[in-house]
């Protein structure tokens, strides 16, 4: 009888002693396309939580997330509070020591970023969803994604050591890629090259620097708080005033209130995808780049 | 009860002095990982035929300071005083004070000191999180107004290789009193002991739903013994940051033995729906149930609660609900209370977790 039993947990085992790949949760879709071309698609097995259509600040922990992370080597995250209400309840609820604060798993990629907008003075929610460690969406920059790219090789390392050369080498050539990605679309977007762009809220700060374009300020007055009618005119008032003539906006900003700021200012208002939308497929990041340009440079040109 | 009043009244005030400074709790934060957190409950009741449930008037209800953080590289640690209207007069007292562990074993999580009891939906959730304003009959009668509390442990036990989210909850503590309770109480032939299975089951790519199956029993000298066996079901649909659509609802059964006397057998429970409306607006609607099936004639306690739910942001939100409760008894006629509720809640301190 304890041999069955010893066979039969011999078994149950094994299919976990095959399994070469390492197991990797990414908070979003865009870091899982990171992970997965630094770590090589037969070396990883990664799982986005989030959807690309989710707003990343207001997501649940729920029970499947839990229980991905309590199977995963490595969970890799935006961080700079962006996922402040959910992962670190996660963490917590899936006990895995392997992917806490300290373990080898626990992979930030805002520690590799250089994360800007940081507030000069104290913050206080009386200014909204301001992030007191800096703006959180820099994975709109594929600039800002290839110095991500050396968290998660140093990550990958930690956990598979054996294979540090090979994610090294594909972190060089990813960021590779992503440099060459940026050259690229900056060229599509030149005739934009210094043209003030207003955002919705402050979610393509970093698209906006990396491709040339100068901010013009948010739409929304206090972060995360739908704009007061008020608040609409004004910055209607100062686009028309300033010529700002392109306002970017995500897919789950309120479409009323843009209509309406629309109508006010005459401004061509631009939805756009924030996250892309197929970690698997290789070329995703650019393909979603791309996607943005295109939008964009349908309505200006 | 003075000193903990004095130490209530100072652990407020320490808030109110980082949330005026928080360079403050930032600079106490720095290097221990301490976090303060603040909650306050108010309550009115503007019309009622029930005296004894309500002053008709707006009240705060409770009052709740948390203070929580890593103790060490084991073990975190978790203190939370509130202040409850109770009959008029504010009792201070501590609500939980724990150490926690989601380190020591992989995928276990351990509790040890006083806390609410791992069972159901609404027992695990400070009232102040609440979809709703009111306690339900059978939460009140199987439970507490808000919690059912106790000192002992727990341990919650995730199954990673089984596919679907499976977790098993088990407790025991002392079980000299139950419920919400003030006195020593007695010690118990059988400690209060209880165990929790959940589930999750993915709907849509943007909903889920979490059930629980639970047990809880406790055999006292004095209360008699007691065996609550129940359902805890939660399904949520969200859509950036609105959830569009919240379905919540649990259903218990009681076996009741009072010393010398015959058993009591009663059935209760909830259903609450709620549906974004516009923007920030929802509006909800719960039945509750509560029936004594071992007295032998017919008798059913039932609520209709419809409510308008607004939040302002994370952190303020405000209810406005109409309580309809009727009480059935045979040969009786049937007796209809009506009250008007409206509560804000806001929250202070520690950003607030986003649990299913």
């Amino acid at each position: 009888m304890t041999f069955k039993i010893f066979s039969c947990l011999i078994l149950l085992s094994a299919p976990n002693i095959a399994e070469a790949a390492i197991r990797v949760v990414a908070s979003t879709s865009d870091i899982a396309w990171l992970v997965q071309r630094v770590g090589g698609a037969k070396n990883v097995e990664v799982k986005a939580l989030a959807r690309p259509k989710d707003d990343y600040h207001f997501l649940d922990a729920r029970p499947d997330y839990i229980l991905a992370v309590s199977r995963a080597d490595v969970v890799c995250r935006i961080g700079v509070d962006l996922e402040i209400g959910w992962i670190p309840k996660i963490l917590d609820r899936a006990a895995n020591s392997k992917v806490m604060a300290g373990g080898a798993g626990d992979c930030d990629l805002s520690r590799s970023v250089g994360v800007q907008e940081k507030p000069a003075g104290p913050v206080d929610r009386s200014m909204g969803d301001v992030h007191s460690a800096g703006n959180p969406h820099y994975w709109l920059s594929p600039l800002e994604m290839a110095k991500a790219a050396s968290e998660v090789e140093a990550r990958l390392s930690a956990v598979e050591p054996g294979k540090s050369a090979e994610f090294s080498a594909n972190r060089l050539k990813v960021e590779e890629e992503l440099k060459a990605l940026h050259s690229k679309i900056k060229e599509r977007l030149k005739g934009l090259s210094g043209k003030a762009a207003l955002e919705y809220h402050k979610d393509f700060f970093y698209f906006i620097q990396a491709y040339g374009l100068k901010s013009a300020g948010s739409i929304e007055e206090i972060p995360g708080v739908s704009p007061s009618a008020a608040r609409l005119g004004k910055v209607a008032l100062e686009a028309k005033r300033s010529g700002v003539s392109l306002a970017l906006a995500s897919e789950h900003s309120p479409k009323a209130t843009l209509d309406k700021f629309k109508e006010l200012s005459g401004v061509r208002v631009v939805v756009l995808p924030t996250s892309l939308s197929d970690p698997s497929a290789a070329n995703a990041y650019e393909i979603w780049q791309q996607e943005m340009a295109d939008k964009i440079l349908k309505v200006t040109q | 009860m003075i000193h903990a009043k004095r130490t209530f009244a100072f652990l407020i005030l320490c808030i109110l002095v980082f949330s005026a400074k928080p360079e403050l709790a930032h600079a106490l934060a720095e290097g221990t990982g301490l976090k303060f957190s603040a909650a306050t409950d108010l309550v009115g009741v503007v019309d009622s035929k029930d005296e004894t449930r309500s002053p008709r008037r707006l009240d705060l209800r409770e009052a709740e300071f948390g203070v929580y953080g890593p103790i060490d590289h084991g073990f975190d640690g978790n203190l939370f005083f509130a202040a409850h209207n109770e009959s008029g007069a504010y009792n201070v007292e501590v609500h939980e004070a724990y150490l926690s562990s989601s380190k020591l074993l992989n995928n276990v999580r351990l509790k040890a000191g006083k806390f609410f009891l791992g069972v159901g939906r609404l027992n695990q959730v400070h009232r102040h999180d609440w979809p709703f304003l009111s306690t339900p009959k059978a939460h009140d009668t199987y439970f507490a107004e808000e919690a059912a509390s106790d000192t002992g442990l727990q341990a919650n036990i995730l199954f990673p290789f089984i596919p679907i989210f499976t977790e098993l909850g088990v407790g025991v503590t002392n079980g000299w009193t139950y419920g919400h309770s003030h006195v020593q109480g007695t010690k118990p032939i059988h400690p209060t002991h209880y165990t929790r299975l959940a589930n999750f089951f993915p709907l849509g790519d943007s909903g889920g739903l979490q059930t629980g199956l639970n047990y809880l029993g406790r055999n006292s000298r004095v209360d008699g013994e007691m065996k609550i066996f129940g359902l805890d079901a939660v399904a949520k649909w969200r859509e950036g940051k609105i959830v569009t659509w919240l379905l919540q609802a649990e259903l218990y059964g009681r076996n009741l033995r009072a010393p010398g006397a015959s058993l009591d057998r009663s059935y209760g429970g909830y259903f609450y729906a709620q549906r974004q409306l516009v923007g920030a607006l929802d509006f909800g609607l719960r039945f509750d149930g509560y029936t004594l099936v071992t007295t032998g004639t017919k008798n059913l306690d039932y609520s209709v609660i419809p409510l308008f739910v607004y939040r302002h942001s994370e952190f303020a939100q405000f209810k406005a609900a109409y309580q309809i409760d009727f009480e059935k008894r045979a040969h009786k006629d049937s007796q209809v209370d009506r009250a008007f509720q409206v509560q804000a809640v806001f929250l202070l301190g520690d950003h607030p977790t986003h649990d299913f």
